[in-house]
């Protein structure tokens, strides 16, 4: 149990380092491995594996793991940096286009999710009359996810400590076949919960749903202060 | 609704000039760019690159100058740079370019000592095949290996190793909420 994220514990501690040893650490440990299996199983963040969809793009991609980052230069021929979603380094109201996969629910707090979330709106495009503004895709993990092998639903603690098991061959550093264990952190997001986050990060959600095990929204910056844009016209 | 198709129905680009032919061709230009020829690779130390068009698109992390013109764009120092072949794609070079900051670009390209960028941005008139390799050449094929990156508002250096730039800020520059309120 000592494990197990505490909400209210971590409250009062240092965000920041809380994630510093619990998610980017682990990361940085893992990478290698998580990005091999994770590669073919779904469309990660970075990885350039989606490129597939439409070529026509350019896409800058960032991951807060230098090592990450390093394999996804490997895969993807744009352009691939190291940066942290709380500071991006991106002009405000500039993307077409945003997508985070799998990166919100590593922020231990609701004030450090609702930034990044935030920031991630800030760089897209403010819509306007004429433009729909740009358009963010953000997934999460779920807490409804009773299928899955990990059996958390609703109802159930929401800050946890996940493991991820490797065998020793999978890194470089580590001799012998001895079983490895790290733990990342995350918060599982429940019903709703990823769009009262965008709402609270000045985003508005255009559209949002359930994937296998993922809660996910596809949002807008909310037109601020500007009623001559309402909230039906970017629909 | 899966990933594939939540992506396709957002990710929609003006296509009005792109054939499907066009398409193609792009999809192979970028399938040749990520092979990138003529260096020694390993099985991670693959070809890492700093392409000159990403600094397009990228300023200063600290929030305080992203409001600051002089934020934009960061500035290479004491880079090494490298040119490494890339397919040559033209109407890949033609639709990005509408999304390039022309000013922006040009800084670079003097810092970088590219001499041949043009005063005005080309429009689809004037842009002719000489001006698109000569674009595919600074955008695509010049790429910074080692070097800095500094913000012409706070001065903060930007370290670019191997290829790839760290935008990591320190403690102090961050913004990093702790508390829950």
């Amino acid at each position: 149990m000592n494990e197990m994220a505490d909400s209210k514990g971590r409250s009062l501690a240092m965000g920041k380092a809380y994630e510093e040893k619990h998610v980017h650490e682990v990361y940085q440990q893992i990478a290698q491995h998580f990005s091999t299996t994770r590669y073919k199983a779904y469309i990660g963040c970075g990885n350039g594996k989606y490129l597939a969809v439409n070529p026509n793009i350019f896409i800058v991609a960032s991951d807060r793991s230098e090592a990450l980052a390093r394999i996804a230069a490997k895969h993807q021929p744009h352009s691939t940096i190291v940066a942290d979603v709380l500071n991006l380094p991106h002009p405000y109201s500039f993307f077409d286009f945003a997508m985070s996969i799998a990166v919100v629910h590593h922020l231990s707090t609701r004030t450090r999710r609702v930034q990044a979330i935030s920031e991630i709106l800030q760089t897209l495009k403010v819509p306007n009359d004429t433009d729909q503004g740009g358009r963010a895709l953000i997934y999460v993990w779920a807490l409804e996810q009773k299928t899955s092998r990990r059996g958390w639903d609703k109802g159930d603690q929401q800050d946890v400590m996940v493991p991820w098991v490797m065998r020793g061959s999978s890194v470089a550093e580590s001799a012998g076949h001895e079983t490895q264990t790290f733990h990342r952190y995350y918060h599982l997001y429940e019903e709703n919960e990823l769009e009262r986050d965008i709402q609270s990060a000045g985003g508005f959600v255009l559209e949002s749903g359930y994937e296998k095990d993922n809660w996910w929204a596809i949002a807008v910056r909310a037109p601020e202060n500007d009623e001559s844009i309402s909230a039906t016209k970017l629909l | 609704m899966s990933l594939q198709k939540v992506l396709g129905k957002t990710m929609q680009l003006d296509d009005r000039k792109s054939s499907g032919e066009k398409t193609d061709r792009l999809r192979r230009s970028i399938d040749s760019a990520t092979t990138i020829p003529n260096r020694e690779v390993d099985d991670l130390c693959e070809a890492f690159v700093m392409r000159v068009i990403t600094i397009n698109f990228i300023t200063c992390a600290v929030k305080a100058c992203k409001a600051s013109a002089s934020s934009f764009p960061l500035h290479f120092q004491d880079v090494e740079v490298e040119q490494q072949e890339v397919h040559f794609e033209p109407a890949f070079i033609q639709n990005l370019l509408p999304r390039i900051d022309w000013t922006g670009l040009r800084t670079t390209a003097i810092e970088l000592g590219f001499p041949t960028v043009p005063d005005i941005k080309p429009n689809n008139d004037t842009l002719d095949e000489p001006m698109l390799r000569d674009l595919h050449r600074l955008l695509l094929e010049t790429q910074v290996v080692e070097g800095k990156l500094v913000c012409g508002n706070c001065g903060h250096e930007y370290s670019i190793k191997d290829g790839i730039a760290n935008f990591l800020l320190p403690d102090h520059l961050g913004s990093s909420p702790s508390l829950e309120t």
